[in-house]
């Protein structure tokens, strides 16, 4: 049996908002897929294990839990760069996904270093948006951020927001993916709720699974549980 | 000659809307416009002083504990009922206490207060004196960090003049005590390595990254929590108390309610009289509450948010029998329940709200079996109490708590038997 080895990164440190459903999410899929599904955490201050994992996650936390993350991931940087060049794919949500960018801006002038794994440069703003949202490519959840990305290239954003109780967030281009990374500020969280988006991810990694027929019923409570958001926000 | 003016048309209409059925915070609001130093003149004039209760979770039930004990020591106490949190809110719920002057009969005022909006509340009356129960992980949509709970929090220490108390075995509120040291008389009630073991997650507090070690001065220990069984020590030996229901966090609510009081009281205070203040206490609105109806007995746990559902399923010895899930738009994004270790949850009977397929799904995920899936939250309630056993188990969040209790009959306000 093939193993997925995950990666958890800071699960103490970044866990703000139900962020470990994503790896729940993977871990069931992975598993209806016939995958052995390992997954090992490293906190502040550990060492990165010395086998290669298939996926690095990083959760959401706060400003103050984000900024002890970026000390400490300064001395893994060049390990996980190292990581994606060789193939591990990685998943962040929330400012997990700020410490994968190039980087935070904050508003007293500081600047936190990203891993620069994506595109986008961070910036905190005054407001915070906050709402349910229906996205393109049929994913659905909920934005509470107060992050502004700016990209370098377009067209690397996960998905669009198409219709959201805050109208302020219709039109917001949200998170990354170029098939080694997969970032996103929807929360929900993001791969329970929307579980094509967990299956893409194990499908960078083995790319020749078959879906299982199990899944049948997850996949179903999901699609209700967007379509319900979706009655809501166009309400 | 405003003030009585003010008290004059407040009541009028008070009274008028209360006939209409229901509270409001207008008569409040109409008030504050005709006298805009209505709550100084009417609070203003406590011989004890002014006291709020503050934080995350356990803001209600602490109240209602330390107006229990003031009250079993003879203080004719003020407190306030659910909504009156903010200022127009407040000064309705003064309205029905007030005579024709403007003036309360009372000794002291405790008063429950939102983080967020106690500091409208204390930049019209200062208070001599806060009480914080937690810091924890709590409406992030409202509130988007516990680092901006910390902040607000803050502030009403700021307003707040001669003494702050808090759960010291939080690191946020203790070091938002320490912060006011120098200021106000700063106290931490603290938990032993035991208590703090006695629930499967502990306190359940927002994480801190701060490096200070530093302690306050102790108030009170909890040393030991079971069930409804908690010893308190303020100093000399400890004393048992009994929990309205049971839990870790109601005992840390109590500890933090005596040791206050104590400070309120000084030698007045008897250990004896607060045991029994306490024991005596029926369970708090929708905290652990049972609802007697149609022959059943009807469990309400609260999910406000991760740490209180968490605490109420810790407090549960047995996995419960039935169970009935109903969450609405009062909880806007319940990504928080991946978070929650559902152990105690063998199967789950019905789903309902608005909510209903992000829990199923959640559920689904965790592999712990569900029955019926009835958004409606009516028909749900129908179904539930239909299916056989005589003991059940509601776990809701607090606007569906609130629609419950009133469909099940039980109109009294949030707080207003206080």
């Amino acid at each position: 049996m093939a193993e997925l080895a995950i990666l958890h990164l800071y699960p103490n440190t970044l866990k703000l908002n139900g962020e470990v459903g994503n790896l729940i999410a993977l871990k069931v899929r992975a598993a209806n897929f016939g995958l052995k599904v390992r997954i090992l955490n490293v906190e502040l201050s550990e060492p990165l294990p010395t086998k290669r994992p298939h996926i690095v996650f990083l959760g959401s936390g706060t400003l103050g839990a984000t900024k002890v993350a970026a000390e400490d991931l300064a001395s893994k940087g060049d390990l996980l760069h190292r990581w994606v060049t060789d193939g591990t794919k990685v998943l962040a949500v929330g400012s997990g996904f700020d410490l994968i960018s190039q980087g935070l801006q904050l508003t007293d002038g500081d600047f936190i270093q990203g891993l620069g794994l994506t595109n986008t440069t961070h910036s905190i703003t005054p407001n915070y948006l906050v709402g349910e949202v229906e996205l393109t490519k049929g994913i659905a959840g909920f934005i509470n951020s107060n992050r502004a990305i700016s990209r370098g290239h377009a067209g690397f954003e996960i998905a669009t927001v198409q219709a959201s109780d805050e109208k302020a967030l219709i039109g917001y281009l949200d998170g990354y993916s170029d098939g080694k990374v997969m970032a996103s500020n929807v929360q929900g969280p993001l791969l329970p709720m929307n579980p094509q988006l967990a299956d893409l991810l194990i499908s960078w990694v083995f790319p020749k699974l078959e879906k299982s027929s199990s899944l049948r019923t997850l996949d179903s409570l999901a699609s209700k549980a967007r379509k319900a958001i979706s009655i809501r926000v166009r309400s | 000659m405003l003030t009585p003016l003010a008290v004059l048309v407040g009541k009028a209409l008070r009274f008028v809307l209360r006939l209409r059925g229901g509270g409001s915070a207008v008569p409040g609001r109409i008030a504050l416009m005709i006298q805009p130093k209505f709550l100084q003149k009417t609070l203003g004039r406590m011989s004890s002083g002014i006291y709020f209760v503050s934080g995350s979770n356990g803001k209600s039930t602490t109240t209602a504990m330390l107006v229990r004990v003031l009250r079993e020591h003879g203080l004719r106490v003020l407190s306030n009922p659910a909504g009156g949190n903010l200022p127009q809110g407040l000064a309705s719920a003064l309205l029905a206490d007030v005579n024709l002057l403007g003036k309360l009969q009372h000794d002291v005022a405790i008063l429950e207060v939102d983080e967020a909006y106690g500091k409208l509340i204390a930049a019209k009356v200062a208070p001599n004196g806060l009480l914080l129960t937690n810091i924890q992980l709590d409406q992030l949509n409202r509130f988007h960090s516990p680092e901006e709970v910390f902040d607000y929090l803050d502030d009403l220490a700021t307003l707040t003049t001669d003494l702050i108390m808090v759960n010291g075995s939080d690191r946020n509120t203790e070091r938002l005590a320490l912060k006011h040291s120098q200021r106000l008389s700063a106290h931490g009630v603290y938990l032993s390595q035991k208590a703090l073991k006695s629930a499967a997650h502990g306190i359940l507090a927002a994480p801190d990254f701060s490096n200070d070690d530093s302690n306050l001065k102790l108030a009170a220990t909890l040393e030991t929590a079971k069930g409804t069984k908690a010893t308190i020590s303020l100093g000399a030996k400890p004393f048992a108390i009994t929990l309205p229901a049971p839990g870790l966090h109601y005992a840390v609510d109590a500890a933090l309610a005596i040791a206050f009081a104590k400070q309120i009281l000084v030698e007045k205070f008897s250990e004896t009289m607060a045991a029994k203040a306490i024991s005596s206490l029926p369970a708090v609105y929708g905290r652990g509450e049972i609802i007697e109806t149609r022959g059943q007995k009807l469990e309400i746990i609260m999910m406000k948010n991760l740490p209180s559902l968490q605490a109420n399923l810790d407090a549960l010895d047995v996995s419960p029998k039935r169970v009935w899930i109903s969450v609405d738009e009062g909880t806007p994004d319940p990504s928080w329940i991946y978070d929650i270790d559902l152990g105690k949850l063998s199967k789950v009977d019905v789903i309902s709200g608005t909510k209903t397929y992000q829990w199923a799904t959640r559920l689904a995920y965790e592999g712990i079996k569900f029955g019926k899936l009835i958004e409606s939250e009516s028909d749900a309630l129908e179904y539930f109490l239909g299916l056989p056993g005589d003991e059940k188990t509601a776990i809701v969040n607090y606007e569906q708590m609130m629609w419950l209790r009133k469909k099940l009959g039980l109109l009294d306000l949030e707080g207003g038997n206080g």
